[in-house]
């Protein structure tokens, strides 16, 4: 009982943060700014796919540099689907049967499953390699995707293609923008509340024992190797959901949506938000996004601002902006060390 | 005597040109405490990595109660009955003493691919858990993150986690190396402890433990086994003693 009064500080700001969330529609609306609730929506929607990154990267160790391509395929999964209902054509000119849909009941699913798909199979030899090779391995895959939709001409090639509309559900009207971020929002906070389940679960534990030793996982009678596929297939589905969302946020999809590049910045996300801390990738996302945006008001130079930020940030917190907020409250990481 | 529960024939190792195991035979009996000594750079540690699975050897074939285990993965082994501590120990750094421990106990319980419910709260695991470590003294160190404990506790540790699975055979590499007096003490108290109740195969430099706790010990030499007998036929034994010829290591 003790314990838990003592993590009240944590918890409280933890709930502040996702009321904030919650009331932040509201907020913009007062404040004139409603142009910033489709960057709020972006941001849940990175959140999603950098706690995704998270599970492998803080969580599993594995430093994987293509998590873009798993949202590349979630989204091109929506504007694939959404091209052929337009066009009543079927999907492959061989299976007649194989409509286009703008379901997201089937589509978004589907995306999933494909997402993981590649994951399993690009998993299978990736995670055969460690350390550099795998950074190298995992951003050949993803450029690989990248290079395969710029040259698909019947799906926009590198200009990527719009859409005519979101995909539709049942009882929720996702054309609605404040509806579709409170969608996004329940997504995220499922997802999160999944996740913790997860890596406090027995395949959680082995998972984080691999990225600490896995010599010793082995000697325990573990075979690492199936932990790491597995949560590198989940985090590729949960990956492949945040780009079916992110298409039909921004109701357009384009191969920059994989480039490399974007990898990075999912990177950066949950570096800079705090690895291996649950809610670390969403602070990194909302962080990210929202400098980007105001610093891009100032000057067009706004990397410059921005570079620097990380580099301070990565030098003195080590576990992210999370670690700032977090660990010297009662309860914290630092306040566990000196009590 | 029994059918041994370990045993080689004609392993042999090479690295490049180096010939570091050279075709050993090697017997280990269920519940006696077997020291396998020599010299630095004998071929110790190559050969309990051949042992555990961790190198795969060039020649030779390994039988561990009553399986041909050539060619079996390291978890394999782990599952059949074999546990190890290392020479350096290998513990999960950021967990702390509790966890590490929990993860051994869940390794030989059930499967590992349960995603929802905590291992920290079933009793199942909770419960050998708090036995080991009250068994190998850490029962005050629970909470503490395992790479801030010392180094003597490390090793503590260590053994903790590889007696989770009961194992038939307990690997250990040098549980002495680097611990004082005390802690030595308590290491050689655990050890005879656990004699009887499964075969040990003990790498040592201190021969004054070794000699203490050993029923057999094995003398290897350039990768070669010279001898095996009890304590007193390998003082006595003359190749033995050459072998040991100017090093600091009397017997």
């Amino acid at each position: 009982m003790k314990a838990f009064v003592s993590m009240r500080p944590r918890l409280l700001l933890s709930v502040a943060g996702v009321c904030l969330l919650v009331v932040l529609p509201r907020l913009l609306e007062l404040t004139g700014q409603e142009y910033l609730l489709s960057l709020a929506t972006r941001a849940l929607i990175y959140s999603l796919a950098a706690a995704s990154l998270n599970l492998i990267l803080g969580y599993g160790g594995m430093v994987s540099l293509g998590h873009a391509a798993f949202m590349g395929i979630g989204a091109y999964t929506v504007a694939i689907l959404a091209h052929h209902s337009y066009e009543s054509t079927p999907v492959l000119a061989f299976l007649p049967f194989l409509q286009g849909t703008e379901q997201a009941l089937i589509v978004w699913p589907l995306a999933m499953l494909l997402s993981a798909l590649f994951a399993l199979l690009t998993g299978l030899i990736a995670l055969r390699t460690r350390g550099m090779h795998f950074i190298m391995i995992t951003l050949a895959f993803a450029q690989m995707l990248f290079f395969l939709f710029t040259s698909l001409d019947t799906y926009g090639g590198s200009d990527g293609m719009s859409l005519y509309g979101r995909n539709t559900l049942p009882g929720i009207d996702l054309g609605n923008d404040t509806l579709l971020y409170y969608f996004c929002l329940t997504v995220l906070v499922l997802f999160l509340f999944f996740m913790q389940r997860l890596v406090r679960s027995r395949f959680g534990r082995v998972l984080e024992a691999s990225r600490e030793n896995e010599i010793r996982v082995q000697v325990l009678g573990l075979a690492p190797f199936g932990f790491k596929l597995t949560s590198y297939c989940l985090a590729g589905a949960a990956a492949g959901l945040a780009g079916a969302l992110l298409a039909n946020q921004g109701e357009f999809v384009s191969p920059g949506m994989l480039h490399w590049t974007r990898s990075g910045e999912i990177m950066v996300m949950v570096i800079l938000g705090g690895m291996a801390r649950l809610t670390g990738p969403v602070i990194g996302a909302f962080v990210l996004l929202f400098l980007e945006e105001y610093l891009a008001m100032f000057t067009e130079h706004w990397m410059i601002l921005l570079g620097p930020f990380l580099i301070v940030v990565v030098l003195f917190a080590r576990g992210g902006i999370h670690s700032l907020l977090f660990d010297r409250l009662p309860g914290g990481r630092r306040a566990q060390h000196n009590g | 005597m029994a059918d041994p529960i370990l045993s080689s024939a004609r392993l042999a190792k090479a690295f490049g040109g180096l010939v570091v195991c050279d075709g050993v035979e090697l017997g280990v009996y269920p519940g006696e405490i077997h020291a396998l000594i020599g010299p630095n750079g004998a071929g110790k540690t190559t050969l309990l990595n051949l042992i555990t699975g961790l190198l795969t050897p060039d020649a030779g074939t390994l039988v561990f109660r009553g399986r041909d285990i050539t060619n079996m993965s390291v978890p394999a082994r782990a599952r059949l009955g074999m546990a190890r501590s290392f020479q350096v120990s290998s513990l999960f750094p950021s967990f702390t003493v509790r966890e590490n421990i929990e993860l051994a106990v869940q390794a030989c319980q059930g499967s590992s691919y349960a995603f929802w419910r905590r291992p920290d709260r079933d009793a199942a695991i909770t419960g050998p858990a708090n036995q080991l470590l009250q068994r190998v003294g850490l029962g005050e160190l629970a909470q503490r993150k395992a790479g801030e404990i010392g180094h003597g506790e490390q090793r503590q540790l260590e053994i903790g986690m590889a007696l989770a699975s009961r194992p038939a055979l307990l690997v250990l590499d040098e549980p002495m190396a680097g611990l004082g007096p005390a802690s030595a003490r308590a290491m050689a108290h655990l050890i005879q402890q656990l004699q009887g109740n499964m075969a040990i195969l003990l790498v040592e430099h201190d021969m004054d433990a070794v000699f203490a706790l050993a029923d057999r010990i094995s003398v290897l030499v350039q990768g070669r086994i010279i001898a095996t007998g009890k304590g007193r036929e390998i003082r006595e034994n003359e190749m033995v003693q050459e072998a040991y010829l100017g090093t600091q290591c009397s017997l």
